[in-house]
């Protein structure tokens, strides 16, 4: 099992920098000039930018720029924002939890929603509440992110005027503030995941295995959450491991809906300023958050199926 | 029922839906399986006999078939019901415990999420009330009758970390469990090597003598038939055409589907010959079948066979159905 | 003749046919939209805006006072064009690669997979951010970013069905003959794999629908003048309180196409796939085998 882990974390590391490599490489391939960017497109003298330049490594060779980045990367050193002339790792610092949060409580929801549904959906193949709710799925999932948003928000200004900025200095605050985004987030993950759920219960209740544990004269419930449940979940988690993925930049959008302070907002006006050390950091922040999932649930299979931890 | 029978099927008739229509899988189909005897189902693919096997236990989906007759099981404790018609939940008390069944693949009839000592226990669980230190030590023991050894260590094993002729063996002791009358073996030993056949066949002959339980032995191989089995019933389209001793049906067949298939086995002595085969094939069973169901095939075949023959009885547990050797008998009570 | 009859029963089934005409009439629509739109997709008039829906303007006018039906046609135009430019890219880099990987294996898939690994570390949208980022915002930019995300999809899928087929009898029979490997992967392997990508290319039409909207929502996709649904969302976000249909009747739209996408792609994969078609009640069962017991 350790050396299964071990494998895992290998092949990722390389991944992570090429990652990087190629982030940092689109941002300099740019033709907008950073210097005028930092300079706030005013008018300057040549001491002036001179010093930019040495402030920013400009003057450096491209390879040791970056080599510079990865550095300040491992020790918490995010460059600094070409706009606000500010440490951009303090930046992210207040907004990191947010979006953490949004993502972490959508996809709570997600399976602690779907996957009874789906397999609820299995067992009772073909009834009416199957039907219903898989015409609900697939209407949910085919409508954008951004979308659901706008209609949660039309919607929960006509229940009690539900505040989604404002403070969030304790638990409390944090969960109200964030529930409803992150339910309009998590539709998309639901309807898929509670989809798979079923397709792959279905195939489970037909199988061999399934048979001989009804000729053993076991219980149904028994069969169908000990045996069928264990087997059925494991195309789940690659279906709910690619949604949580997709959540991230889902995340984006709901916070720009909402207008909440997290990750995702900081990024956008990043873009839209020509910001880079901000877009870089959060770009390589985001994609190393989803790497790490990726391998968590890769250490999960292995946990669930013995089968993957002797290949 | 008979005072020695443990299952009586009558006129038992299964109907399946399919994406193609209904199918008429079995058609009325009539059998005895007695006390303590090894009883062969044998037939070509299609025939019916899993369909059969499957329906004593009541394993067909629910909303997709429709019985018909009655399948009596007269229980260890002496009552007799009719496994069609009991509910769920004395079905579940029967499946494993009065009936056990074991099928083809052994690899895909185990979990493979789950150590086989846990799939035994919770066998022993769901049917006796037996502490989990006896149902631990039940398990070893099994594991060790059927030949896996050392039973400790296996037991913590999964599936894919066992052959086909183990995994085999690991069924049979999951069948055993619960101590059955009955133990349906559905093609156990056609998907293994020939060596492996004849040990699993051994051990089923071993341990039924020791347990004095009755096996239903479905296969469509006749040399199975004749290493174990005491009767046997032949199957065609969905019916019954013989059932007789063993001895009996390779002596003397009576119907001429039985006769053909035993000239079709290939015999040592006879090189050069051309193998005998059975020209055409079985019916659809797609659609209703008028009159007997092999006269299509049957060299025999008469005017009469247009009519579904009647099961004649040679003696009791012995009978085909077929006018061929009506004149014959006709004259010899005449005569 | 029969057995033919059959078949296309079972492919006209009642929601492949809704899902077919639908879609072919929101294609034709955005195709002919000149034609078919009342009014010019720019057409100002500021004495008409905030109108509600009415004889002369099917879905009412916006802020600006343009018509809004109009709109959606020329926008579907857009959206749907640059979907399919989107999921052609993909196809064209995926599959070859798909094919490559699975025939030859080895070294070349291997480097083929660490490649498409890179990509699929990306999740879809955060690629085409920095696309936009560095290279300006335009549609172009978010087509080429989110066609260079969707080829994993595409290149794995190929690459299993290649796997799957590489093995089968009559690749063997055509190598025995001769035939170079080009010929083999396009001419005999990859028309056993057309249905099954066709199936997923369906599907990947309706992600990027909803991908691009996504970017056209935040500023990164199509620029003004042009509008697509997803622009038209932004612009009527404002104005949600006013007058709802803004946003309602894009936003609509799009669920409405990617639904039938959706339909049409199980559809196309229950034809396929025999063993999940839907099989009549118990109760019909019942009656059906009625009249078969009874003989």
């Amino acid at each position: 099992m350790g050396r299964y882990i071990l494998k895992r974390i290998l092949q990722i590391i390389p991944i992570f920098f090429v990652v990087s490599i190629i982030i940092f490489g689109i941002v300099r391939m740019s033709p907008t000039d950073p210097v005028t960017v930092i300079l706030g497109g005013k008018k300057a003298t040549e001491a002036a930018i001179a010093a930019v330049k040495i402030k920013f490594h400009f003057d450096q060779p491209i390879v040791i720029q970056y080599l510079l980045w990865m550095k300040g990367i491992f020790t918490g050193d995010f460059g600094i924002s070409y706009k606000y002339q500010q440490a951009v790792s303090g930046m992210i610092a207040g907004r990191l939890l947010i979006t953490l949060g949004l993502i972490a409580i959508s996809s709570f929801f997600g399976i602690v929603i779907a996957i009874p549904a789906g397999v609820l959906c299995a067992v009772k193949k073909n009834t009416a509440a199957d039907r219903v709710i898989s015409v609900v799925a697939v209407i949910l999932v085919s409508c954008p992110v951004f979308l659901t948003s706008i209609l949660m928000i039309m919607l929960m200004s006509h229940i009690n005027g539900a505040i989604f900025t404002g403070t969030y200095t304790n638990l409390a605050e944090f969960f109200q503030r964030l529930s409803v985004p992150s339910l309009a987030l998590s539709f998309s993950m639901i309807a898929l995941v509670a989809r798979v759920s079923r397709t792959s219960m279905i195939k489970e209740l037909k199988s061999n295995y399934v048979e001989t544990a009804r000729a053993k004269g076991l219980s149904s419930q028994r069969i169908i959450l000990h045996h069928a449940f264990k087997n059925a979940i494991i195309p789940v988690i690659t279906v709910a491991s690619i949604q949580i993925g997709a959540m991230i930049v889902g995340a984006v959008l709901v916070e720009n809906v909402f207008a909440l302070p997290g990750l995702g907002s900081l990024l956008i006006s990043g873009i839209n300023t020509s910001d880079y050390p901000i877009v870089q950091s959060i770009m390589l922040l985001l994609v190393g958050a989803f790497l790490l999932i990726n391998l968590l649930v890769d250490i999960l299979y292995a946990v669930i199926d013995p089968r993957i931890r002797y290949e | 029922m008979n005072s020695d029978s443990i299952i009586s099927i009558e006129n038992l008739t299964v109907n399946l839906m399919t994406t193609r229509g209904i199918v008429c899988a079995v058609r009325g189909v009539d059998l005895e399986i007695r006390k303590g005897e090894i009883h062969g189902l044998v037939g070509e693919s299609g025939c019916g006999k899993t369909m059969t096997a499957k329906s004593i236990l009541r394993l067909h989906e629910e909303n997709r078939t429709l019985y018909g007759g009655r399948i009596m099981l007269k229980k260890s404790d002496g009552a007799e019901v009719n496994i069609l018609d009991i509910k769920k939940k004395e079905l579940q008390s029967i499946r494993g415990r009065e009936v056990a069944m074991i099928f083809q693949d052994p690899m895909a009839s185990l979990n493979p999420l789950l150590t086989i000592g846990d799939q035994i226990g919770e066998m022993l669980k769901a049917h006796t009330e037996l502490s989990s230190e006896k149902i631990g030590a039940k398990t070893l023991a099994l594991l060790d009758m059927v030949g896996i050894k050392p039973a400790e260590e296996r037991s913590r094993q999964y599936p894919f970390e066992f052959s086909g002729g183990m995994a085999q063996r690991i069924m049979i002791a999951m069948a055993l469990s619960c101590d059955p009358q009955l133990l349906i073996a559905d093609e156990a030993t056609t998907a293994l090597d020939v060596t492996t056949q004849a040990q699993i066949l051994d051990l089923m002959k071993d341990l039924q003598r020791r347990i004095g339980m009755s096996i239903l032995l479905i296969t469509h191989n006749f040399g199975v038939v004749a290493e174990i089995c005491d009767r046997t019933s032949v199957m065609y389209a969905g019916k019954i055409v013989e059932t007789s001793s063993v001895q009996e049906l390779f002596d003397a067949p009576h119907h001429p589907y039985t006769k053909a298939l035993i000239n079709s086995i290939p015999r040592s002595g006879r090189s050069g010959e051309r193998l005998v085969t059975i020209p055409g094939a079985p019916p659809s069973l797609l659609q209703p079948i008028k009159g007997c169901a092999f006269a299509p095939r049957c060299q025999y075949a008469m005017e009469k066979c247009c009519q579904e023959p009647k099961m004649r009885m040679v003696k009791r547990g012995h009978g085909y159905a077929c006018y061929l050797n009506d004149d014959r008998e006709e004259a010899e009570h005449d005569g | 003749m029969k057995m033919k009859q059959k078949n296309l029963g079972h492919f006209f089934t009642v929601s492949m046919v809704i899902s077919l005409i639908l879609l072919t009439v929101i294609i034709l629509a955005s195709v002919f939209a000149a034609y078919v739109a009342p009014y010019e997709q720019a057409a100002i008039d500021m004495s008409k805006t905030f109108q509600a829906p009415s004889a002369a303007h099917w879905l009412g006018t916006d802020n600006v006072g343009r018509d809004i039906l109009s709109r959606l046609i020329y926008g579907a135009r857009v959206t749907l064009l640059s979907a399919l430019v989107v999921v052609v890219i993909s196809v064209i880099i995926g599959v070859p690669l798909g094919l490559i990987s699975g025939y030859y294996g080895g070294k070349v898939d291997n480097i083929i997979m660490r490649v498409e690994d890179v990509i699929l570390a990306f999740p879809a949208l955060l690629l085409a951010f920095l696309f936009v980022a560095s290279f300006g915002k335009s549609i172009t930019n978010a087509i080429v970013a989110l066609g260079i995300v969707y080829v994993p999809m595409i290149s794995r899928l190929t690459r299993s069905l290649t796997l799957t087929e590489r093995n089968k009898a009559y690749v063997e029979a055509a190598q025995s003959i001769g035939f170079s490997d080009t010929r083999i992967l396009f001419r005999h392997i990859l028309p056993n794999c057309v249905s099954t990508i066709i199936t997923q290319m369906t599907l990947d039409i309706g992600y990027a629908i909803l991908d691009l909207a996504a970017l056209s929502f935040l500023g990164m996709g199509v620029q003004p003048p042009i509008s697509d649904w997803g622009a038209m969302l932004e612009e009527g976000r404002a104005f949600i309180q006013i007058s709802p249909l803004l946003c309602l009747a894009p936003g609509i739209s799009i669920i409405v196409t990617v639904v039938l996408l959706n339909m049409l792609s199980d559809n196309i994969q229950m034809y396929l796939d025999q063993s999940q078609r839907k099989l009549p009640s118990f109760k019909k069962l019942r009656k059906m085998a009625g009249g078969l017991i009874e003989q």
